[in-house]
């Protein structure tokens, strides 16, 4: 690993731009040096609607986190990892089976080599490219190995893997590149906004142990599920927090903007909401929100149950993103009584861990007191930082430990 | 698919589903174009080699078949996904034929259509499900198959052998090749919609909605002739279909109607009000008119989809306020989706949700 890198990362979120700067050290701590925000414009449903505005708000996000980090380095951000989410998402599982023809039989990394270029073909489409791939398991002779430290030097004429890959439109990600190069970046690599978030909330055993990360954007709800330390399964439901809002424009027939604050103002308890000196019934606004709410955490529910993974979240479900705290949590808490429901906020300590595994990224930030640890929106941009400085300490790289286009792209 | 005839391939997966496609291509492929192509995939060489298709694709490595284990179809599938691709190539409609009594049908028709949808085709599947009077054991087994082909593929055209058969004094036979119907019908409406200019025309962009909306899927032929043989017709092509779905569960229905040129206008507005009460209010409704001069009286093909969609209709599990019923103008008022006008709809199996949950539901709000 390099002495020291320095690494930005954009998520390009439909309410809120971040960006953030890391500085990675050679005992793989991650230091948040920079960080900036500005206002969304232009995204809708976490796909981009408005080219210009969208990078004029990347410009604005970008422009702050660099004034952030002038008094610690100089810096500019030039090639960033960014955001993926939204409708265009999918997941796809393939199996490919590469005959081993070393006269010794010997498993070697030229050949797991060969097994991700066939996924990587396998995996692209006319009209989808991966943004991850992550081998689930691997087959010797149609004997199963669990990771790749299983399967390298061992013996067998027949290597299959099971193949996770997670897909993104083309047309979106030359639309997400036209928009960063438009505010003067370029795109290092794309990450699946679940995927991302997994990387800030998750100790290095829950990402073991089986955990599910749902992300609740305000353009789509998104979830990643991981065990033995990658990504298994993904999903995602192109409606987010955007829509409770809409619902309640429509319904109490107001405008968005106001509907957003009666969104915000909405408690149980009360009977009335008042809002700019008007006031809402409670009830109405509880239908509304119930409503899409409900069938927002059914659909994953359901999308979950399908995949078989309930029986497999071991250390809990873990709820990011902004409408993660809102009345969401609840919806979920009702749906999934079996398991644990966490809303975690990006495990940022002031203060570098102490030494312990060097394959490890252990982010921090002495700069920012408690900023990130309580704001769930944050855990997707840092996520990225970690996720990229992670690949930075993999030997060797492959592109099949999820870091696919990181290859791709650079 | 670009200025081109869309190519549809027809494939019987297993035992069951090569018999279909064999009979099938025995019967109609010279009378089609070369943009329809049948093929059979099978896991057992014998079997596959009697038959007379003339594409014939061998999937798994033993040559035997699968001894009625699905998981050795869908295995035997994975190992030959490169034959597989190479037959699904450029394919824009792949139809499916199987039984879900064996293996290699129950097994590799998930698979196969999970290729063909990842390649951009749309998929529909007519699978054929045991005998009423079949061990209990056959019946579980074909219904855990119908559970995971559903998975892989948005339409699905289930029939029961022997539903529907009234005079049980017809060969046993006869009640086999049934189940072919489905397939002809299909096989048909596609011809017509692809090569034919109608008065009404039923577009292959429309076809190709309807067809692409998930769900059961049903399709009916009815042929009349006389003063209401319009109306006759459609009620035939309804009764005609080989399940029991019902046409009031549709989310989308495509209708082809042919007549001969005299055909009048009280027939046709009798005709589609006969079908108006045959569907929901929200059923969205393709009309393709065509009039053939050799056409005796009238001949229509009825193909319904998004039947018992899980995501068709949610229903509330909440109770609606004690308001009163919605005003006219306050339903106008919805149709806009706010916010979300102007982007592209979030359409999943057949739901724009971006239209507020509580109006899909139908639950009142108070002012």
């Amino acid at each position: 690993m390099a002495k020291e890198k320095i690494i930005s990362a954009i998520d390009l979120g439909t309410q809120t731009v971040r960006a953030a700067i890391g500085r990675l050290g050679e005992s793989g701590s991650l230091e948040v040096i920079g960080y900036g925000t500005a206002s969304s414009q232009g995204i809708v449903k976490s796909r981009i609607e408005d080219p210009a505005k969208a990078a004029e708000a990347v410009k604005q996000a970008v422009l702050a986190a660099e004034n952030d980090v002038k008094s610690r380095v100089d810096y500019t951000i030039k090639g960033v990892i960014v955001t993926v989410g939204g409708s265009g998402i999918s997941s796809d599982i393939e199996t490919i089976t590469v005959d081993n023809n070393a006269k010794d039989s010997v498993i070697t990394e030229k050949l797991l080599a060969e097994i991700d270029e066939r996924f990587e073909k396998r995996f692209t489409h006319k009209d989808k490219s991966p943004v991850h791939v992550y081998i689930k398991d691997y087959y010797i002779d149609s004997v199963r190995k669990r990771s790749t430290e299983d399967v390298l030097g061992s013996q067998g004429e027949k290597v299959s893997a099971l193949g996770l890959g997670i897909l993104e439109e083309k047309k979106e990600l030359d639309k997400i590149a036209g928009v960063l190069n438009a505010s003067g970046q370029t795109v290092e690599c794309y990450c699946f906004d679940a995927v991302a978030d997994g990387w800030a909330v998750l100790t290095q055993d829950q990402r073991q142990k089986g955990s599910l990360v749902i992300n609740a954007g305000a353009g789509s709800t998104s979830f990643a599920f991981w065990k033995d330390g990658i990504v298994h399964e993904t999903g995602n439901f192109p409606v987010g927090g955007d829509h409770v809002t809409n619902d309640l424009a429509l319904g109490l027939g107001i405008p968005f903007n106001l509907a957003e604050d009666v969104k915000q103002n909405f408690s149980k308890d009360a009977s009335e909401i008042r809002v700019c000196g008007k006031l809402y019934k409670n009830r109405s606004v509880e239908t509304i929100i119930q409503s899409r709410t409900e069938e927002t955490v059914k659909f994953i529910s359901d999308m979950i149950k399908e995949k078989g993974l309930l029986t497999q979240i071991q250390s809990g479900i873990f709820l990011t993103g902004n409408a993660a705290r809102s009345t969401f949590n609840n919806y979920v808490r009702r749906e999934f009584t079996s398991v644990e429901i966490k809303t975690p906020c990006p495990i940022v300590p002031t203060e570098p861990a102490e030494e312990g595994d060097a394959k490890e990224i252990k982010l921090f930030s002495p700069h920012y007191g408690n900023k990130f640890q309580t704001d769930p929106g944050t855990s997707t941009v840092l996520g990225m930082l970690v996720y990229t400085a992670q690949e930075e300490t993999n030997s060797p790289k492959r592109k099949s430990n999820g870091f696919f286009n990181l290859f791709s792209l650079l | 698919m670009k200025n081109r005839t869309p190519l549809v391939k027809i494939i019987g997966v297993g035992g069951c589903g090569c018999n279909t496609i064999s009979s099938i291509e025995k019967q109609y492929a010279e009378k089609l174009n070369e943009n329809f192509e049948f093929y059979g995939v099978d896991t057992d060489f014998i079997s596959l080699k009697n038959q007379s298709l003339k594409n014939k694709v061998e999937i798994g490595s033993t040559g035997i078949g699968t001894a009625k284990d699905r998981m050795l179809g869908a295995q035997a599938a994975q190992e030959s996904a490169d034959k597989l691709r190479e037959i699904l190539r450029d394919a824009d409609i792949v139809i499916l034929s199987a039984g879900l009594s064996g293996g290699t049908g129950s097994g590799a028709t998930g698979v196969i259509a999970h290729m063909a949808a990842s390649d951009g085709a749309v998929v529909i599947a007519s699978v054929t499900l045991p005998f009423y009077y079949d061990d209990n054991r056959k019946q579980e087994s074909a219904q855990e198959a119908l559970k995971s082909i559903k998975e892989e593929v948005p339409v699905v055209m289930p029939v029961a052998n022997g539903e529907g058969v009234e005079n049980e004094n017809i060969s046993f036979l006869e009640v086999l090749r049934a189940t072919d119907k489905n397939i002809i019908c299909l096989i048909e409406m596609i011809n017509i919609v692809v090569n034919q200019a109608g008065y009404e025309n039923l577009d292959f962009s429309e076809f190709m909605k309807v067809a692409s909306t998930s769900g059961d899927a049903m399709i009916g032929i009815g042929e009349a002739t006389g003063e209401q043989s319009l109306s006759l017709a459609i009620n035939l092509a309804r009764d005609s279909k080989s399940s029991s779905l019902s046409l009031k569960d549709a989310e989308k229905v495509a209708l082809i109607t042919m007549t001969a040129p005299d055909v009048s206008y009280k027939q046709i507005k009798d005709a589609r009000m006969t079908l108006q009460n045959e569907i929901n209010r929200q059923t969205e409704v393709y009309n393709g008119l065509y009039v053939d001069s050799a056409q005796e009286g009238a001949k229509v093909i009825l193909f319904a989809t998004g039947i018992n969609s899980q995501k068709s209709l949610p229903h509330s599990t909440i109770e609606t306020t004690e308001a009163g019923p919605m005003r006219q103008f306050d339903m106008d008022f919805f149709q806009d989706e706010g916010y979300f006008k102007g982007t592209d709809p979030t359409y999943i199996a057949g739901i724009n949700y971006d239209k507020p949950t509580f109006i899909r539901r139908g639950v009142q709000i108070e002012k």
